[in-house]
C-alpha cells in the first residue's frame, strides 16, 4: 500500500482552497441557511427516493462503496440509485442525506474494475462533501442563475464550476489510491469518453497513447489560457488533458 | 400470447387525483382567466411545422411496425382524432404530445425507444400518449408550458413567476403522469408492459432488481414541498417513478380494475409475486401462472372461467376468448368448441359468423368427444363436388421455385407430420381433411399463410388474427377480387380478405388460387 491514511492527501489543493473559500461567502452561508429554511434538502432525498430505484444490497457495487467508505472514513454509507445515464461517471448529490447515482450504462459496460474505483471514488467523494458543493450548484443554477442569467447567475456559477471542475482531480486521486496501478487510474479517466473498443486498444503507461495528445495541448498555453478563460468557465467537467496531467503529477509525487 | 382488451377499461383512464386536481384548478380564477385567455387567442402554435421540420412523420411505408403499435394504440384507446407520429433523435426512452385545441395534436417519439423496447412496451408508451391527449392533456395542460417559456422570457424575474405559477398546478401535472400510465395499460393490455417500460427509462432495466423491491423502498414525504419540487423535478425527465409503480399497484388491487379486468389483476399480481389470500386465492393465482407458462390446457381452463364465470372468477370474455384462441392454437378441441359457441352468438371480439363457427366446430369434431356428433353432421355439408378438379389443379401444377409447398408423396420437401399438425392447430383444421398444399410465413407469435385442403382454402392473415375457411362451392360461386389493403393488396372472397398478395404474384400460391377459380368457374 502507498498509503496508510489518505485523508490528507487525496484532495486535491484546489479543491479544498476553493471550497473553504465558498464556505467562508457570507451569500451562501446565507443560501445554505435559505436550504434548510425551505427543507429543499428532504425535497431533494424524496424526489430522489420516489424517482429512482436503489441498488439491491446484495450487488457488488454495494461493496465497493462500503470497501472506499472504511478506506476514507465515510461513517454512513450513502443510498445508491440507480438511474439511467450514456455518461458513465458515477455522480453524488443531495446534501445532508448524500445519494451516489449510479448509471445504467456503466453497470452494463460490465467492466469490474472500474466499477470498483469509480464507486471507491464515490465514497471519496463524498468524504470530500462533493455532494454538498453540487447540490448547491443545482439550487444556484436553478434559481439564482435563473432570476438574472445575464450577470449574478454566471459570476455563482464561474465561482462554484471552478471548485467543480477541481473536484474531478480530487476523484482520480482517489481512484489511484483504489487501485494502485497508474495504468488503470489513467485508464478510468478515459472510461466512457473514448470508445470502449478503442480504450482496449491504449497504452495507459508514462509515454502511453494519451500522453502525446496531452503534450500537444499544452504545447497550445497561450492559446489554452484565452479558451480556459472563455470556454472552460462553465464547463462542468475538466478537460481530459488536464485531468491526465493532475493524475500523472499525483502518481510522481508519491515516488 | 396478446389478450384482447377488456374496453370497460377504458372509462377508468382518467386517475381519481386528476378529476380531483381539475375541480380544484377550476375553482381558481387564475386558472380560468388563463384558460380563457389562451384559447380566445386562438393562437396557432406552429407545433406541427416545427415537427415537419426537424422530426420524421411516422407513415405505414416508412415504420410499418410502429404505425401498426400506433393504429392499435388509437384503436384501444378508441381515440377518433387524426394524430400525426413524430421520431425524433433522443436518448430518452420517452415521448411527448405537443399541440393545442387549434393545432390539434401529435406526438413525438424518441428514436432509442424503437432500438430499446420491446413491441408491448412500445405500445405502453404510445398508449400514454394517446391516453393523454384522450384526457384533454394537449388542451389543459399546454398552457402550463406557454405560461411558464412566456414568463421566462420576462426580464430578471420571470422564470421565478413562471415557476411559482407552474408548481401552483403541480398536483394536476403529477396526476396527469397517472393518468397517461393507464393508457398505457389500456394500450398495452398489460400493466407489466408499462412498469417494464418505467423501469427502462429509469435505467432500473436489470434482473437482479426484484419487483418487490419497487413496492418496499421507503420513501420519506417532506413537510414541505411546493416550487422547489417541481424545480427539482423538471431536472429529472422520470420523476415520481416509484411512485408511478405504486400508483399502478394500487389500482391493480382496486375493486374496480378486479371487477373490470380480473385477468390483467391475477396475472399482474404474479408479477408482484404476490403469493395469494387464501387457498382458493392462491389456486387461482396457480393456475394463472401455468397459463402464462404456456401450459394450453390450463389457458383452456381458465378460458372457460372467465367465459362462464366459473370456480368463483368474474367474467371477462376478452381475456376468455384470448385464452381459448391461443388454447385452440395448440389444438385443445375443448377450446375449439367453446370458440364455436362465441362465433354463433358473436361476443368479446369474435364476430357472429356461421362460416366461422362451422369452421370450429368441424375442427373441434375430430380433437372434442362433445364436438363429434354435430360436426359429422356439417362434414357433408362441406363437401363439393368440385373439390377433386382444385385438388388436382394444385397436384398438378410445379412446386419448384415457388412459394408454397405440397403435401404429396411426389415432391421431396412434402410437409412432414409435425408440420402438418402444427399447420391442423395453427389453422384450426378439421384432423381428417387433407392438406394439399401449403403456403406459410412464421413469426415468433406463430403462423399465417394460406393451406389448399380437400374441402377448401384455410387462411390466417396474421399470427394474432382468426384462421377462417372458405369451402370450394364458396369459392366456386361467390365473386373472388383484389382489393388495395392496410399493408398491401388482398384477395376478397365474400366481401372478406382471405389472401395477401405478394409483390409478385407469379409462382405464389395467389397465382394457383386464380387459376383454380378460373377452371372451377368453368
Amino acid at each position: 500500500m502507498l498509503y496508510t491514511n489518505p485523508e490528507p492527501q487525496f484532495i486535491h489543493p484546489k479543491d479544498k482552497s476553493v471550497k473553504d473559500k465558498i464556505y467562508q461567502s457570507d451569500t451562501i452561508k446565507q443560501i445554505i441557511d435559505y436550504i434548510f429554511s425551505e427543507g429543499l434538502d428532504e425535497i431533494n432525498t424524496y424526489v430522489y427516493q420516489s424517482s429512482f430505484v436503489r441498488l439491491p444490497r446484495e450487488h457488488k457495487a454495494w461493496s465497493y462503496l462500503d470497501e472506499g467508505c472504511r478506506l476514507f472514513k465515510v461513517s454512513e454509507s450513502p443510498v445508491i440509485c440507480l438511474h439511467r445515464d450514456y455518461n458513465m461517471d458515477v455522480k453524488c448529490t443531495g446534501y445532508n442525506h448524500p445519494v451516489i447515482l449510479l448509471p445504467d450504462s456503466l453497470l452494463k459496460a460490465e467492466n469490474d474494475e472500474i466499477l470498483r474505483i469509480r464507486m471507491i471514488a464515490a465514497a471519496a467523494a463524498v468524504r470530500a462533501e462533493h455532494h454538498k458543493l453540487d447540490f448547491l450548484i443545482w439550487f444556484l443554477e436553478h434559481t439564482v442563475g435563473q432570476v438574472n442569467k445575464f450577470f449574478i447567475g454566471p459570476l455563482l456559477e464561474r465561482y462554484l464550476l471552478s471548485w467543480k471542475r477541481a473536484s474531478n482531480y480530487t476523484t482520480d486521486r482517489a481512484a489511484f489510491i483504489a487501485c494502485q496501478n497508474k495504468e488503470l487510474a489513467v485508464k478510468n479517466i478515459l472510461f466512457g469518453k473514448i470508445p470502449i473498443s478503442e480504450l482496449e486498444k491504449f497504452d495507459f503507461g508514462v509515454n502511453g497513447t494519451f500522453s502525446g495528445q496531452t503534450q500537444e495541448f499544452f504545447s497550445q498555453k497561450g492559446l489554452m489560457d484565452i479558451a480556459s478563460s472563455l470556454y472552460g468557465a462553465f464547463q462542468l467537467e475538466t478537460w481530459l488533458p488536464k485531468r491526465y496531467y493532475e493524475l500523472q503529477k499525483f502518481i510522481m509525487e508519491q515516488r | 400470447m396478446i389478450i384482447e382488451n377488456n374496453p370497460l377499461l377504458l372509462t377508468s383512464l382518467v386517475h381519481p387525483l386528476e378529476y380531483q386536481t381539475e375541480k380544484d384548478c377550476q375553482k381558481s380564477d387564475l386558472f380560468n382567466w388563463m384558460t380563457n385567455t389562451l384559447s380566445g387567442l386562438e393562437m396557432k402554435l406552429g407545433d406541427l411545422t416545427d415537427n415537419l421540420i426537424g422530426s420524421y412523420l411516422v407513415t405505414r411505408n416508412t415504420y410499418p411496425r410502429l404505425w401498426n403499435l400506433f393504429r392499435l394504440a388509437m384503436k384501444r384507446l378508441d381515440c377518433r382524432e387524426t394524430v400525426p407520429l413524430f421520431i425524433k433523435r433522443g436518448y430518452e426512452l420517452d415521448a411527448e404530445i405537443r399541440g393545442s385545441e387549434n393545432d390539434g395534436s401529435m406526438i413525438i417519439l424518441n428514436d432509442a425507444c424503437l432500438k430499446e423496447l420491446e413491441d408491448d412496451e412500445l405500445l405502453a408508451l404510445l398508449g400514454m400518449q394517446v391516453g393523454r391527449i384522450k384526457a384533454g392533456h394537449t388542451k389543459n395542460l399546454r398552457f402550463l408550458d406557454i405560461m411558464r417559456s412566456g414568463m421566462d422570457s420576462l426580464p430578471v424575474i420571470g422564470s421565478v413567476i413562471g415557476r411559482k405559477l407552474y408548481s401552483y398546478f403541480s398536483q394536476r401535472k403529477i396526476a396527469s403522469g397517472y393518468t397517461a400510465d393507464r393508457g398505457g395499460v389500456i394500450a398495452a393490455g398489460s400493466v407489466t408492459a408499462v412498469i417494464r417500460l418505467i423501469r427502462k427509462q429509469i435505467g432500473a432495466d436489470f434482473s437482479f432488481i426484484d419487483p418487490m423491491i419497487l413496492g418496499k423502498q421507503p420513501i420519506q414525504t417532506p413537510e414541505k414541498m411546493g416550487m422547489y419540487y417541481i424545480w427539482l423535478t423538471e431536472l429529472l425527465g422520470n420523476y415520481g417513478s416509484i411512485e408511478r409503480i405504486r400508483e399502478l399497484r394500487s389500482w391493480v388491487y382496486s375493486a374496480d380494475f378486479k371487477e373490470k379486468t380480473p385477468y390483467l389483476h391475477y396475472t399482474t399480481r404474479l408479477y408482484f409475486e404476490d403469493e395469494g389470500t387464501d387457498k382458493h386465492d392462491r389456486d387461482i393465482l396457480l393456475l394463472h401462472k401455468r397459463a402464462q407458462n404456456g401450459n394450453y390446457i390450463a389457458m383452456g381452463q381458465l378460458g372457460e372461467c372467465y367465459l362462464r364465470e366459473k370456480n368463483g372468477l368474474p367474467a371477462d370474455p376478452y381475456a376468455g376468448v384470448s385464452l381459448l384462441k391461443e388454447a385452440a392454437y395448440h389444438g385443445l378441441g375443448g377450446a375449439m368448441y367453446l370458440l364455436y359457441a362465441c362465433a354463433e352468438i358473436g361476443i368479446a371480439g369474435i364476430p357472429k359468423d356461421k362460416l366461422m363457427a362451422e369452421q370450429l366446430l368441424r375442427a373441434a369434431g375430430g380433437r372434442f368427444d362433445n364436438a363429434r356428433k354435430e360436426a359429422a353432421a356439417l362434414e357433408k355439408l362441406v363437401k363439393f363436388k368440385g373439390a377433386d378438379k382444385a385438388v388436382q389443379i394444385v397436384i398438378r401444377k410445379n412446386p419448384g421455385g415457388l412459394s408454397f409447398r405440397l403435401n404429396t408423396d411426389a415432391v421431396k420437401d412434402k410437409l412432414t407430420a409435425d408440420e402438418c399438425g402444427t399447420i391442423r392447430n395453427a389453422f384450426w383444421m378439421p384432423a381428417d381433411d387433407e392438406i394439399i398444399a401449403a403456403e406459410l410465413h412464421d413469426s415468433v407469435d406463430g403462423i399465417s399463410g394460406l393451406v389448399v385442403s380437400q374441402t377448401g382454402i384455410y387462411g390466417r392473415l396474421s399470427s394474432s388474427g382468426f384462421p377462417f375457411f372458405i369451402r370450394w362451392q364458396d369459392y366456386a360461386g361467390k365473386e373472388v377480387y383484389q382489393m388495395p389493403g392496410d399493408d398491401g393488396t388482398y384477395f376478397y372472397c365474400n366481401d372478406k380478405p382471405f389472401y395477401r398478395c405478394p409483390s409478385v404474384l407469379k409462382g405464389s400460391i395467389g397465382e394457383l388460387l386464380v387459376t383454380i377459380k378460373l377452371k372451377l368457374a368453368k
